[in-house]
């Protein structure tokens, strides 16, 4: 929830108008710098592709100038063939996509059903051990993903015992796209379950017993109360867990093999493609996942802020 | 439905530093020591105590909300220890309402229906609650729009529409202005009376006491100081407490000194003043008595009265209220704050003004002794 405190500061701000000029000079420079000019330029290079045509830039900018918007159009036209645009039609490209979707939904389904019953747990019951295990499910936050990575090897690994076993039964984990799957709930969970304890623990205890007193069994009262009122939460939890499943990167590349289409991830493949020299193919991937990311972190928002 | 409580004792955890719990030690807080009481069926027993004396947690645990350490609950004569809350049937009115709030009014007041799978059967009975409790035309609305008022209505439907054995009432008016408290205090009464649902009213309010009560139980610490009718607590207060937290009127702290089996007298020495008590061989003299002396029952006067059958105290006013129709004296008897009450002639009459010297007298037969004091 925004507190009103935020909403007021921003509106006392206005009235020194030449503090806030000076950092917001310094603020926007910082965002030009370290976002907007990186960012900005994998737009621009999939609208004008300027390592097939680097001198298309300034011939667009004289004939803007000169005022043949006939010109311009023709100029743009030649471009259809856009070969970024092109990469949505690539096989590989269109695989990665798949299993993204696939895998980070999967994910996602494992994460809301084991998250919702752990964040419950550490939201409403007092237990020894209890910040220790809230502490436990941050861990992957911080943890760097390549350790995720190496862990799930570790424990999963063909040469290790469960690993083995798991070969044998014809359910292997590691270096299949279930691999991936496992990465992804690994580093991505405690973006959803922080946000459940948070949202389960601002659901005021006495609503529950008041359903309780009416006659509703602890599950109808999780069901017709406490889920209704942290609902919010839960889904703005979700989607930062969804959009940090389809950006997972370090714990994926160990844990998948290397087989285009059908085990890369949009992000591995943006790494393969991109050594392999498929440009265009990595800048249409990486499009893709700015989308994704900006249109989750507004969703969020607007879920949060209401 | 009658209710029970038999030695019901509950404690909460307290954090408990490393050291001590490495000793085996827990520290706790006890909130429910001991309770014991019965509420016949039909019948509106007050709870009454100061913040924080366990009453909550008294009724969270006739509830079934929470679970006493030691002792039970009985309701209509079947222990219901082992039940959990929703099949006690137990209902609750919260201090907060605890309203869904992503309910409108009418979802609310029906929830208790629906869980129990019958919604439909129950129109007409929901339609008169909703008449008797003036909630008509709110159905629609979301508890986030109502007056608090009106929220206390809709938490009250909301647990009447359940039909409940008990009805549990946690300081149900505290959080309303003075004027809805009233009506809705009548309101409550009715409510009462109408339907003849046995409820257990819990407050801190005497003001609630005195319109609602049928029998009173007073409770300090997680104990119950008292029970009984208001009129017996009012005329014969068990302790200090009971008596200071009703308001009766002025707690002494005395000495007893001496014995007079003849005259039938016990003398007592209040901050050196000699009072004459009702005589019992059960006060040691050396022992510290507390003594209550009602207001109304000091005679107030200019001269000193001669009489020898009464106390007579000196005191100087302090202070005149208007209270109703008569005037509150609060006069200082060496430093010990003595109240009394004078009609507004008599007052007049005497020409009371701060600062004055008056007497104070009231027969020993007055004086009650509410126990020994520690």
């Amino acid at each position: 929830m925004q507190p009103p405190e935020a909403r007021e500061a921003r509106r006392v701000g206005r009235a020194f108008p030449l503090f806030p000029a000076s950092m917001a000079i310094l603020g926007l420079s910082f965002l030009a710098l370290m976002f907007l000019a990186p960012l900005g330029t994998l737009v621009y290079s999939s609208l004008n592709p300027i390592y097939a045509d680097p001198g298309l830039p300034q011939r667009l900018y004289d004939l803007l100038l000169s005022g043949d918007f006939e010109a311009v159009v023709s100029e743009l036209q030649g471009y259809a063939g856009n070969p970024v645009l092109a990469a949505f039609q690539n096989e590989v490209l269109l695989g990665a996509l798949r299993v993204s979707l696939i895998t980070s939904g999967a994910s996602s389904v494992i994460c809301i059903c084991l998250g919702i019953p752990l964040a419950y747990v550490l939201a409403r019951y007092d237990f020894p051990g209890r910040r220790t295990l809230k502490t436990l499910v941050e861990l992957p936050m911080v943890l760097p993903p390549v350790v995720a990575g190496i862990s799930l090897i570790l424990l999963l690994g063909p040469n290790t015992p469960l690993g083995s076993f798991l070969r044998q039964v014809g359910w292997e984990l590691v270096f299949t796209w279930r691999g991936i799957i496992l990465a992804q709930t690994f580093v991505a969970s405690p973006f959803f379950v922080r946000s459940a304890i948070v949202s389960f623990e601002e659901v005021p205890v006495s609503l529950e017993l008041a359903a309780r007193s009416l006659g509703a069994s602890p599950f109808k009262v999780f069901r017709s109360v406490t889920l209704p009122l942290s609902a919010r939460g839960l889904v703005a939890g979700w989607a930062m867990m969804w959009a940090r499943a389809m950006g997972e990167f370090g714990a994926t590349i160990m844990v998948s093999s290397n087989v285009p289409g059908q085990s890369y991830t949009l992000t591995t493949a943006i790494y393969w493609m991109f050594w392999a020299g498929g440009i265009h193919q990595s800048i249409a991937a990486a499009l893709v996942l700015l989308a994704v990311a900006f249109f989750v972190l507004f969703t969020v928002r607007l879920l949060v802020e209401r | 439905m009658s209710l029970r409580l038999e030695s019901v004792c509950k404690s909460y955890p307290l954090p408990t530093p490393l050291t001590e719990l490495l000793r085996g030690k827990r520290r706790t807080l006890q909130v429910l020591r001991n309770v014991s009481f019965e509420v016949d069926e039909g019948e509106l027993f007050v709870v009454v105590g100061p913040t924080g004396c366990g009453k909550t947690t008294l009724l969270n645990v006739i509830a079934g909300l929470t679970r006493q350490d030691s002792g039970h609950v009985f309701l209509d004569g079947k222990c219901v220890d082992h039940l959990p809350p929703e099949k006690r049937n137990v209902g609750m009115v919260f201090q907060d309402f605890a309203l869904f709030p992503h309910m409108t009014v009418l979802d609310n007041i029906l929830y208790g229906l629906r869980v129990r799978g019958k919604g439909r059967e129950a129109d007409g009975k929901v339609r008169d609650v909703v008449r008797e409790l003036g909630l008509e035309g709110l159905e629609d609305r979301m508890p986030s729009s109502l007056s608090g008022g009106e929220k206390q209505r809709v938490s009250l439907a909301r647990a009447l529409v359940a039909e409940p054995r008990v009805l549990l009432l946690d300081e149900p008016l505290s959080s309303l202005d003075p004027q809805t408290k009233s009506s809705a205090r009548e309101l409550l009464l009715r409510v009462q009376r109408n339907t003849g649902l046995t409820m257990i009213y819990v407050t801190h309010d005497q003001v609630d006491v005195h319109v609602l009560a049928g029998r009173v139980a007073v409770m300090r610490d997680g104990a119950i100081e008292q029970v009984g009718y208001l009129k017996e607590l009012v005329e014969h207060p068990r302790s200090p407490f009971v008596a200071s937290f009703m308001s009766l009127g002025n707690v002494l702290q005395g000495i007893v000194e001496s014995h007079d089996r003849e005259n039938g007298i016990t003398t007592v020495n209040v901050e050196g003043n000699r009072l004459s008590i009702p005589y019992s061989s059960d006060l040691q003299a050396g022992k510290t008595l507390s003594l209550l002396v009602k207001p109304e029952d000091i005679v107030v006067a200019k001269t000193k009265p001669e009489t020898s059958a009464r106390n007579v105290l000196e005191a100087i006013v302090v202070d005149l209220s208007l209270q109703g129709s008569l005037v509150k004296v609060i006069t200082s008897v060496g430093g010990l704050r003595v109240e009394a009450l004078a009609t507004k002639a008599s007052a007049g009459e005497l020409k009371l003004r701060e600062g004055e010297k008056v007497y104070l007298s009231f027969k020993a037969s007055s004086i009650h002794v509410l126990g020994e004091s520690a």
